[in-house]
C-alpha cells in the first residue's frame, strides 16, 4: 500500500508541474529589467464575417511583477448595442504557475460608463480585479464577443504603456477574401504575414521579446514613441448605416449622411434667426450674433444611445430641450447659420490639450469631438458649440493647432484649425510696487492675457464664484504671506480673446531685512518652476505643443537710504527652445526690472537635451536672483 | 415589525390630551408652479455663484402602511434661480433611493419645470417623466437621474419629488447649507406619530430663523395582516395619536467652504439627522435605540463581520506556527502582522463596503487579497488563533467625516483596524497598508472616537490628532572644500507619517528609489550621494542623507541663507479668513540644527538676530538661535505646534505665526572677503 501511495504522490507532483501555467521563472531576464508587468501573451483574433458583423476573441496573460503594476491585474471590458459579450473568464496563477482562482462573467461587477455630464448612455462595462497579494503573479483573461456593426477595428498597440515588457503579442484579422482591409504600420511596426485559406484572408502581426520602455517627462505622446499598427475597414456597416472609410472624402460622406435632414428648425427659432440677423449686413456679425444666441440658449449634456453615439439629436430637439452633446449642438449651430443664409459645417476633431497629430495618410476615426466652422472668403470662423462663454472663432489649446475633418455635401476633407504660436499666446504684465522699511510689499498688477494664456483667467471669470476666485488668488501666487485685496477681470471677446486683469496685492516682509541689509528679488510675480532632470541620459525627444511669451515689467520703489551692494547681471539668452532676457536698472530708490521669456513650440532631439536643461536652469536661477542693498551709515 | 395593540391605542389617545396649538408662523415663501413676473426681477446678491436657491423645502410625515405599522413620506420641493451658465449643471439632478434586500424606497411622484421670462410672458417647460432614468448607483442605492429642458440664464427651475420608505431607522436628514450655492430659504418639517421617538442630531454654525415644535392629533390608517390557521386576513385600524411636529427654517445661508487643513466639510455644514430611539405598541415604549453594546453583539454574530473570528479554521493549516515561531510574545505578534501585511493586497470591491467581509475569510486567505476590513479581520483571527487578545476597532476616517461616537451609525463608519493587547500594552494595527509598520495608523484614522467591537466591553478609543506628533529633525554640516566651495552633508530624520508617505512613493516606482528620494531634497540644491536609512524597517523613521556643494564664486560679498532651501516658501495658511476650525493632522515639531565653517578667506559681517516666538500661551513656538564662535556658525531652529485643532478665532494668530517664521527664515548671513 505504502509503495503505491508514494507512486501516486510522485505522479501527482509531475502532473502539477506540467500543469503549471506561465511560471515566472520562464521569463527572460531582459524582460524583467525595470518592468512592472510582462505581457506573457496577448492575442486578439478578429474575424470579419461581413462589413457589419464580426467575432472577436481576446486573450491577455499578464504577469504582475510588483505593486506598481497592480492596476494591470484586473480586467474590464465594455458592451453596448454594437458589442455582445459572449464570454469572459479569468484565471489567477501564482509565481510558480499554480492555479489559484478561476472566475466567469457572472463573477464580474457591472457598471454604467455614465459620468456627471452624462444623462444617459447604453454603454456598460464589466470588471474584475484579482488583486493578488503576493508578487509576482499571473492573470489570464479570455473574452469572446459578437460584433454587430463595425465602425472601427481597433489598432494594434503591442506595448500599451511605460514599464511593460512583452513576451508575445499577436493580432490576427481574418476577413472574407474580397474584403479590403486597410492598415498602416507606424514607428517601425512589423508588416503582417498574409495568408489565404479556404476563401478567407488572414493577416497576422506578431512581436516577441520586447523589453519595457519608459516615457520621459515632456516626451511626445506614447503613440509617437512605440510601434503600432493602425487598422481600419474600407466598406463598413452599423445599425443599418453603410459607409466607406477608404478616404477622408468617403468617411466624411458617411458622417454627412447621418446629418441629413436633421437641420430642420422649429418655426419660432426660424423667426428668431431672422429677427436677430436680417438687419445685419456684415456676415461676420451675423455669425457672432447667432453663436451668441446658441450659447445663451443651450447647454452641454452627453447622451450616448445606440447610433446616437454617432448621429446627433436633430436641430428641433436642441431647440426645444435647450441641450445637446457636441455633435447635436454643432449641427444646431449649422442649422441656425443656414436659416440666415450662411453655410457652415460640422467638423470632426480630436479635443484635448494632449493630442496626437492626425495621421493624414490614414483615414479612420481618430477623433472624439465635433465643432462647427464657417469658411469665409479670406478665412474661417471656428465655433466651439459646447461652451457658453467661448469667443467666436477661438479654438484655444483644446482644439487649436491641429488637423480635423470638415464635413460637407461632397464628403469630407482635412483642414487645419487656427494655429496659436508663442506670439499669439502672450501674457504682458505691468507692476507698480513699493517696499517699505520693514520689507512689506504693496503692488498693483495689470496683466493682459491673450491666446491660450487667456484660458485660465477665462475660467476664473466664467466658471467659479467670486469667493472661490478670491480664495484661488490668495493661494496661487508664489509669495510667502500675502493678500490679494482687489481683483478685477474683463474679457475682450474676439478671434484672439484677451483678458485684462488688475490685482492689488500686499505681502508683509516680502523683502528680507537682515540688520542693515535689504534683500529683494525684483522679479516679483513670474518665477519659472520648470526644471528638467539630468538623472539619466535622455532617450526621447522633448516636445512642447504650445509656445508662450511672457513679458513682465516691474517698477519698484524702495525706502530712502539704501545703496546697492550686489546687483544681478543683465541676462540675454537665445536658444532654439526660446528666448530669455532679464534687465535690472537701479536709479536712487527706483528699480526697474524687465523680463522677457518666450518658449517656442517644437520637438527637440535628445542631443539638444543638455542645452535645454541649462536654458531652464539659467532661467530658474535668474528669476530668483536678489538685489542686496545696504543702509548708508549715519 | 411591531404590531399595534389596538385596544390600547384608545387609552393612549385619551391620556395624551395635549391641546393642539395653532402657531402663527411665517409661511414658506414659494409654492410649486406659482410663478409671477416678480419672481424674475434681478437678483441683488452675489451673482457670481451662478445660481441662488430661492427655496429648498422638505418634509417628512408618516402614513399607516399594510404591514401593521407606519411608512414615512419624504417630500422635497426646490426652486432655483439660474443666474448664468456657471450653474446650468443644476438642471441635471440625481436623487438616491435606498434598498435593502427586497425592501426599497419608492419614488412615488416627481415633477419639474423650467420657467423663462420671454418679454413679459412666462414660458414653462415641464419635466418629461420619460426623461427620468434609473441606475444602480451602489450596492444599497439606486440613482434616479433627470434633466430639465429649456434652461438658460435668468431661468427659474423647480422640481419636487416624493419618496416613500419603510425604513424606520432611515429618516431623511436635511442639509440646510449647500456646498456650492447660496440659499435664501431652507426649511424642513417633520410630523412624527407619538408612537415613535426620534432623537435629533444637529450640526453646523448658522442659526435657525424658525425653530418651532408643536403637537397635533392625527389619524393613521394602518392595515394589519393577521395570519390565522385557516386564512390570511387583513384588517384596517384607524389609529389616532398625538403627533410631534417640528419645523426648522434657515435664511440666507452662504455656501460652505472647503478650506485647507480641515477634515471633511461634511462635518460642518448645517444639517439635521434623526435617530430612532423608542417605539410604542400603544401600551409600552420599547427602547430600540441602537447602542454600542447591542451593535457589538450584532456585529460579532454577523457573518459579514465577526462571526468567523472565533472559529478555529482548518484552512489556516500550519501557517500560524510557521509564521509565529519566535519565543518572544511581541515578536510573534509582529511576525503575524507582517505576514498579513505582505501577503494580502488591499483592494476595494466596487459597490461594496470596505468594513465588511464580502466572501469569507477563507476565500481572502486563499486569494491573498481582500478589502481593508477583510484583511484586518483576518489579522485578528490569526492573532486570536495564537492566543492573543485582539479585537476589531471601527472608525470613520477624516475624509469620511466625524463618527458621532455615543450612538452607533454603521453607515458613518468606513474602516476596521485591529486592537492588540500584548504585555500590558495596547497596539492599533492596520495590515491593509503595505508600507505601514507595526502599530502605525495612517493620518486618516485619527478622527476622534473609534469603537472596540467586543461583546463584553465595547470601549471607545479616542484617536485624537492632539495625541500624535510628527517630529522631523534635520542636521546640516558644512565645511570648507577646495577652490572656494563649501561641502555640505545633510541628514533628515522624518516623522512617522512622512516616512510612510516616502516609503509608499518609493514602492510605487520600484528600482527608482534614488530618483524618488531626490524629490524630497531641497529644490534649489544640486544634491549627490542620496541615500536613505531604515527604508525597509517601517517601525523606524526614515532618514534621508545627501551631500551638496555650495559655491561662493569668490565674490566680494557672499550672501547665504542657512536653510539651504529647507524653509517654508509659502504660508500654509494662505486664505486671509476662516469659516471652519483648523484641523491639522497631528501636532508637530520641526528641528533644524545647522553647523557651518566660515568660508575660507571670508569673515562674517552680518548674522540674523536670535529670537523666540510663542503661539498662544502654550500652543506652539518658534526658536531661532544663532551663534558665531571659533570660526563656526551654529543655528538651532525649531517650529512646534503643541496641538492640532484650532478654533476659527485663532486663525489669524496661526497665520501670523507662520508669517513671522517665514520672515525670519528668509534672513541671510553676509560674509565679506578678508
Amino acid at each position: 500500500m505504502c509503495r503505491r501511495l508514494l507512486m501516486l504522490t510522485f505522479l501527482a507532483s509531475v502532473v502539477m508541474y506540467t500543469n503549471a501555467q506561465y511560471p515566472v521563472a520562464l521569463i527572460a531576464d531582459s524582460l524583467l529589467k525595470n518592468a512592472r508587468v510582462v505581457v506573457r501573451l496577448q492575442e486578439r483574433i478578429y474575424e470579419i464575417k461581413s462589413p457589419g458583423k464580426a467575432t472577436e476573441h481576446e486573450r491577455s496573460v499578464f504577469t504582475i511583477l510588483n505593486e506598481s503594476g497592480a492596476s494591470f491585474g484586473g480586467y474590464s471590458t465594455y458592451y453596448n448595442k454594437f458589442v455582445d459579450l459572449n464570454n469572459v473568464s479569468g484565471t489567477l496563477y501564482d509565481a510558480s504557475g499554480k492555479e489559484i482562482k478561476h472566475i466567469k462573467k457572472k463573477d464580474m461587477s457591472d457598471h454604467s460608463v455614465s459620468d456627471e455630464e452624462t444623462l444617459m448612455t447604453d454603454t456598460r462595462y464589466k470588471e474584475y480585479d484579482f488583486g493578488y497579494g503576493v508578487y509576482p503573479y499571473t492573470v489570464d483573461f479570455e473574452e469572446d464577443d459578437d460584433i454587430n456593426g463595425i465602425l472601427e477595428l481597433g489598432d494594434w498597440l503591442p506595448q500599451q504603456a511605460s514599464g511593460i515588457a512583452v513576451q508575445e503579442n499577436r493580432y490576427v484579422i481574418i476577413t472574407p477574401a474580397d474584403y479590403v482591409l486597410r492598415y498602416k504600420c507606424m514607428n517601425g511596426a512589423p508588416a503582417p504575414v498574409i495568408t489565404e485559406q479556404s476563401g478567407k484572408k488572414v493577416y497576422t502581426w506578431d512581436v516577441k521579446n520586447v523589453p519595457a520602455k519608459f516615457r520621459e517627462d515632456n516626451a511626445p505622446s506614447w503613440r509617437q514613441l512605440v510601434p503600432y499598427v493602425m487598422v481600419s475597414p474600407s466598406l463598413f456597416e452599423a445599425q443599418g448605416y453603410k459607409g466607406d472609410m477608404s478616404s477622408w472624402q468617403t468617411y466624411g460622406k458617411f458622417i454627412y449622411d447621418l446629418l441629413q435632414g436633421r437641420d430642420v428648425l422649429p418655426d419660432d427659432i426660424k423667426k428668431k434667426v431672422h429677427e436677430l440677423t436680417d438687419g445685419i449686413t456684415d456676415p461676420y456679425q451675423k455669425i457672432y450674433t447667432l453663436y451668441d444666441f446658441m450659447q445663451k440658449n443651450t447647454r452641454y449634456i452627453s447622451i450616448q444611445l445606440g447610433i446616437g453615439g454617432l448621429q446627433p439629436f436633430d436641430a428641433n430637439f436642441v431647440a426645444t430641450k435647450h441641450y445637446g452633446d457636441c455633435k447635436a449642438l454643432s449641427n444646431y449651430m449649422v442649422a441656425l447659420l443656414k436659416e440666415a443664409g450662411i453655410k457652415g459645417n460640422s467638423v470632426v476633431i480630436f479635443g484635448g490639450r494632449d493630442f496626437v497629430p492626425v495621421e493624414e495618410n490614414f483615414s479612420n476615426d481618430q477623433f472624439n469631438h465635433v465643432v462647427a466652422c464657417v469658411p469665409m472668403q479670406k478665412d474661417t470662423v471656428w465655433l466651439e458649440c459646447t461652451s457658453q462663454t467661448e469667443s467666436p472663432g477661438f479654438m484655444g489649446s483644446f482644439t487649436g493647432n491641429r488637423k480635423a475633418l470638415l464635413i460637407d455635401e461632397t464628403g469630407g476633407y482635412l483642414v487645419s484649425t487656427p494655429v496659436y504660436t508663442a506670439h499669439e499666446n502672450q501674457q504682458v504684465r505691468n507692476v507698480q510696487a513699493t517696499i517699505d522699511a520693514s520689507g512689506n510689499l504693496d503692488a498693483n498688477l495689470i496683466t493682459c492675457y491673450k491666446g491660450t494664456t487667456e484660458e485660465l483667467p477665462h475660467a476664473l471669470i466664467y466658471e467659479i464664484s467670486k469667493e472661490d476666485r478670491q480664495r484661488y488668488l490668495n493661494s496661487v501666487l508664489n509669495l510667502p504671506t500675502y493678500q490679494v485685496d482687489k481683483s478685477d477681470y474683463k474679457e475682450i471677446k474676439g478671434r484672439l480673446p484677451q483678458v485684462n486683469e488688475s490685482l492689488h496685492i500686499t505681502s508683509p516682509a516680502y523683502a528680507s531685512v537682515t540688520g542693515k541689509r535689504l534683500f529683494l528679488s525684483p522679479n516679483l510675480f513670474n518665477k519659472s518652476q520648470q526644471r528638467f532632470s539630468i538623472d539619466s541620459v535622455r532617450k526621447y525627444d522633448v516636445e512642447f505643443k504650445f509656445g508662450n511669451t511672457y513679458i513682465d515689467s516691474v517698477n519698484l520703489q524702495i525706502p530712502i537710504g539704501y545703496t546697492p551692494e550686489a546687483v544681478p547681471k543683465n541676462i540675454d539668452i537665445t536658444t532654439k527652445f526660446g528666448k530669455y532676457k532679464m534687465t535690472i536698472q537701479i536709479d536712487g530708490t527706483s528699480i526697474k526690472c524687465t523680463r522677457y521669456f518666450e518658449s517656442d513650440a517644437g520637438r527637440f532631439s535628445p542631443a539638444d537635451y543638455l542645452d535645454l536643461v541649462k536654458f531652464y536652469e539659467d532661467i530658474y536661477k535668474a528669476d530668483r536672483s536678489k538685489i542686496v542693498f545696504v543702509k548708508k551709515e549715519g | 415589525m411591531l404590531i399595534l395593540k389596538v385596544r390600547k391605542i384608545l387609552t393612549l389617545i385619551i391620556l395624551c390630551t395635549v391641546t393642539k396649538c395653532a402657531i402663527a408662523q411665517e409661511k414658506s415663501p414659494v409654492k410649486f408652479g406659482k410663478i409671477s413676473l416678480d419672481d424674475f426681477s434681478p437678483y441683488t446678491g452675489d451673482t457670481s455663484y451662478g445660481a441662488v436657491i430661492i427655496a429648498d423645502i422638505g418634509s417628512t410625515s408618516f402614513v399607516g402602511n399594510k404591514k401593521g405599522w407606519f411608512s414615512h413620506v419624504f417630500k422635497r420641493y426646490t426652486r432655483i434661480k439660474i443666474l448664468n451658465q456657471k450653474a446650468f449643471a443644476l438642471a441635471t439632478q440625481q436623487l438616491y433611493l435606498y434598498k435593502n434586500g427586497d425592501n426599497k424606497e419608492e419614488l412615488i411622484d416627481i415633477s419639474g419645470a423650467v420657467y423663462t421670462n420671454d418679454n413679459g410672458k412666462i414660458n414653462d417647460v415641464r419635466l418629461d417623466k420619460r426623461g427620468v432614468f434609473e441606475e444602480q448607483y451602489s450596492a444599497n442605492f439606486l440613482a434616479e437621474k433627470f434633466t430639465l429642458a429649456g434652461v438658460k440664464a435668468g431661468a427659474i427651475i423647480e422640481y419636487t419629488y416624493t419618496i416613500k420608505s419603510d425604513f424606520d431607522f432611515r429618516l431623511h436628514p436635511w442639509e440646510f447649507q449647500n456646498m456650492q450655492y447660496p440659499c435664501l430659504w431652507s426649511e424642513y418639517q417633520v410630523a412624527i406619530p407619538g408612537l415613535m421617538v426620534y432623537a435629533f442630531a444637529r450640526q453646523g454654525f448658522n442659526n435657525f430663523y424658525i425653530n418651532k415644535a408643536w403637537v397635533s392629533h392625527e389619524n393613521y390608517l394602518v392595515t394589519e395582516q393577521t395570519n390565522s390557521n385557516y386564512a390570511s386576513n387583513s384588517r384596517d385600524l384607524n389609529v389616532g395619536t398625538p403627533t410631534n411636529n417640528q419645523r426648522w427654517v434657515m435664511k440666507d445661508i452662504k455656501p460652505a467652504r472647503i478650506e485647507s487643513h480641515m477634515s471633511s466639510p461634511k462635518n460642518y455644514i448645517d444639517k439635521i439627522e434623526f435617530q430612532l430611539n423608542k417605539v410604542s405598541d400603544g401600551e409600552t415604549f420599547k427602547d430600540v435605540a441602537n447602542n454600542w453594546d447591542k451593535m457589538s453583539e450584532e456585529l460579532l454574530k454577523d457573518k459579514d463581520f465577526g462571526e468567523s473570528l472565533n472559529e478555529t479554521p482548518d484552512w489556516l493549516g500550519n501557517t500560524i506556527n510557521k509564521v509565529a515561531a519566535d519565543n518572544d510574545e511581541l515578536q510573534n505578534a509582529k511576525n503575524i502582522y507582517y505576514y498579513v501585511r505582505d501577503n494580502f493586497i488591499c483592494i476595494h470591491y466596487p459597490n461594496y463596503n470596505d468594513i465588511n467581509i464580502k466572501t469569507s475569510l477563507e476565500d481572502v486567505f486563499k486569494k491573498h487579497s481582500g478589502n481593508e476590513g477583510e484583511i484586518n479581520l483576518l489579522l485578528i483571527l490569526m492573532l486570536r488563533q495564537k492566543g492573543y487578545t485582539a479585537d476589531p476597532v471601527m472608525l470613520s476616517t477624516r475624509e469620511n467625516g466625524f463618527n458621532p461616537g455615543s450612538y452607533p451609525i454603521l453607515d458613518r463608519l468606513n474602516k476596521v483596524i485591529c486592537k492588540l493587547q500584548s504585555g500590558g500594552k495596547a497596539y492599533f494595527l492596520d495590515a491593509s497598508k503595505r508600507h505601514a509598520g507595526f502599530g502605525f495608523l495612517t493620518e486618516g484614522c485619527y478622527n476622534g472616537v473609534a469603537r472596540v467591537i467586543n461583546a463584553s466591553h465595547p470601549d471607545s478609543v479616542n484617536l485624537s490628532t492632539d495625541s500624535i506628533k510628527e517630529t522631523k529633525v534635520v542636521l546640516i554640516n558644512i565645511i570648507n572644500g577646495e577652490n572656494g566651495t563649501l561641502d555640505g552633508t545633510a541628514g533628515e530624520t522624518h516623522g512617522i507619517f512622512q516616512s510612510f508617505n516616502m516609503r509608499e512613493a518609493i514602492g510605487a516606482q520600484p528600482g527608482n528609489a534614488v530618483k524618488v528620494l531626490k524629490e524630497y531634497c531641497p529644490a534649489g540644491l544640486q544634491v549627490t550621494d542620496v541615500t536613505a536609512d531604515s527604508l525597509t524597517q517601517p517601525e523606524l523613521p526614515l532618514k534621508l542623507n545627501y551631500n551638496f556643494t555650495i559655491n561662493t564664486n569668490k565674490e566680494e560679498n557672499f550672501y547665504f541663507n542657512p536653510f539651504i532651501g529647507q524653509f517654508l516658501e509659502k504660508n500654509p495658511f494662505s486664505a486671509n479668513e476662516r469659516m471652519f476650525p483648523v484641523q491639522m493632522p497631528y501636532c508637530m515639531q520641526n528641528v533644524y540644527i545647522f553647523n557651518m565653517e566660515v568660508p575660507e578667506g571670508y569673515k562674517v559681517v552680518e548674522v540674523p538676530k536670535s529670537i523666540r516666538l510663542k503661539l498662544g500661551e502654550t500652543d506652539g513656538g518658534f526658536d531661532y538661535l544663532i551663534a558665531v564662535a571659533n570660526g563656526h556658525i551654529q543655528l538651532q531652529c525649531s517650529i512646534r505646534l503643541n496641538k492640532a485643532n484650532f478654533d476659527p478665532d485663532f486663525y489669524d494668530a496661526l497665520r501670523n505665526f507662520y508669517a513671522d517664521i517665514i520672515k525670519k527664515q528668509s534672513e541671510q548671513i553676509v560674509f565679506k572677503k578678508l
